[in-house]
């Protein structure tokens, strides 16, 4: 994967529902399980998507997905 | 054995059903929604396939609001008394199935909430107003059969569904008897929450149903557990579905009823209903020609719409004694009060039952034609 960004949201439904949004865009995204979770929260899924931030939030925003965390993945 | 017991459960169920069930025990033997290994993900992934394909099915729109239950009873209780307040007052219809008749009473019963029965009329006008005649200030919600599991009968939920909300409740739809046979687009039919059975018209497995929100409305939650997400927090998540599906989910139950939807969508409700009612009607009209037999359900009465199941008596007998004998003879049908003493009592036929017959897509005409030439015996020989 090229440059990606990790997009935490929560439930692995969501994940799955944020995967086929950003494929119906043209954006590849892979579902992992969060890999240093909050400590208030625990447990949850990302995307590890192939996409710029603003790219990735304006496809989970018009499909009401709730973003828990965002930032560059390594 | 000849099948005719499908308002109880479908048989059989088509082969992509068996496969998809043994595929999932083999493929999908991790659970979904927790581990991040690659089985764990392909679970996930087949249960989010699931509920996109019934979220196409019903037209909902969103994958996250079908909520996986054992059976359409559980989605009504969850909905039920998740809407239950404290002094509230619900509205069902004298048709009602016990799985919703019994939360109900038992909430009445507990001192939370009362509720009131409407005589479904003669016509679906009639219906209308006499729901309308229930409703009180404290109304929570309206709960209504989409069509009776005894007589057949289908009510006006649509209508309902407006008349709901014009007193600002939701509609909530028991859909064990239409879906797979009825379409319904739940966002152009304003229904608020659609519970289904996944083993009637859907063609999946036993032990499977399913809750379809189409409704911001909050639920209280009768389970709290695991959901594999903000494990930190000892509250339930808000978001759905994890909301109201705690614990490990049926996943060999859930690829089944994928493939059970699948295979309706492919033959389409329309099509699937078209068979049936050929069959019913056939049922009905043989039926009706013989003497000492009782027919409760009229096909012929244009002012009401029914889904294809037939009820009848033999004059002289309990309905168990028929089914007794048709089972004997090798016809399965389920005779007695069919869990729905309000429809029973509604028709006046409590001290008797019914014998229900229900054709599948899976039944030909060549059944209809021994099950009718079966009922004739044991009528005649009853006649004796």
């Amino acid at each position: 994967m090229g440059k990606t960004v990790r997009v935490a949201v929560g439930s692995v439904t969501y994940a799955l529902k944020a995967q086929e949004a950003l494929r119906r865009q043209g954006i590849r995204a892979r579902v992992e399980k969060t890999p240093n979770p909050s400590r208030e929260e625990g447990c949850g899924y990302s995307l590890l998507a192939e996409a710029s931030e603003p790219q990735v939030l304006a496809v989970l925003g018009r499909e009401r997905i709730p973003v828990r965390q965002m930032k560059w993945a390594p | 054995m000849t099948y005719f017991d499908n308002a109880a459960t479908t048989y059989p169920k088509p082969h992509a059903v068996l496969w998809e069930m043994q595929k999932a025990m083999i493929r999908y033997g991790a659970n979904p929604g927790r581990g991040g290994h690659e089985m764990a993900l392909a679970a996930a992934k087949a249960v989010y396939a699931a509920r996109a394909a019934l979220s196409d099915l019903f037209d909902l729109g969103a994958p996250e609001r079908v909520i996986f239950t054992q059976n359409c009873t559980q989605a009504l209780n969850m909905v039920i008394k998740g809407l239950a307040r404290p002094g509230g007052h619900f509205i069902c219809s004298n048709l009602e199935h016990n799985a919703v008749a019994r939360p109900l009473e038992a909430l009445r019963r507990r001192g939370v909430c009362n509720w009131d029965a409407a005589a479904v009329g003669g016509s679906d006008t009639e219906t209308l107003s006499a729901f309308d005649a229930c409703f009180r200030p404290e109304t929570v919600a309206v709960v209504c059969t989409g069509a009776s599991n005894v007589f057949g009968r289908v009510l006006p939920l649509e209508q309902l569904a407006q008349l709901a909300h014009s007193h600002g409740v939701p509609l909530v739809a028991d859909l064990a008897q239409t879906a797979g046979l009825l379409p319904v687009s739940l966002q152009k039919s304003g229904i608020d929450f659609a519970c289904c059975p996944g083993h009637k018209g859907l063609y999946g497995p036993m032990g499977t149903g399913v809750l379809l929100c189409n409704s911001d409305a909050r639920l209280e939650t009768l389970l709290e557990g695991g959901t594999g997400t903000l494990s930190m927090q000892l509250v339930q998540p808000e978001a759905y579905p994890e909301r109201l599906e705690s614990g490990t989910l049926n996943v060999p139950g859930i690829a089944g009823l994928a493939a059970g939807a699948a295979f309706v969508r492919r033959l389409g409700p329309e099509t699937i209903f078209a068979h049936e009612m050929r069959l019913a009607k056939e049922i009905a009209d043989g039926l009706s020609e013989m003497p000492r037999v009782r027919l409760y359900t009229d096909f012929h009465n244009r002012a009401q719409r029914f889904v294809p199941l037939v009820s009848f008596n033999i004059a002289g007998m309990h309905s168990e004694e028929v089914g007794a004998a048709l089972a004997s003879h090798g016809f399965a049908v389920r005779a007695g009060l069919h869990c729905a003493p309000l429809a029973h009592r509604a028709y006046g036929t409590l001290d008797t039952g019914t014998v229900r017959v229900c054709p599948s897509v899976f039944s030909a005409e060549k059944d209809v034609k021994s099950l009718l030439n079966c009922i004739f015996q044991i009528a005649k020989r009853q006649g004796v």
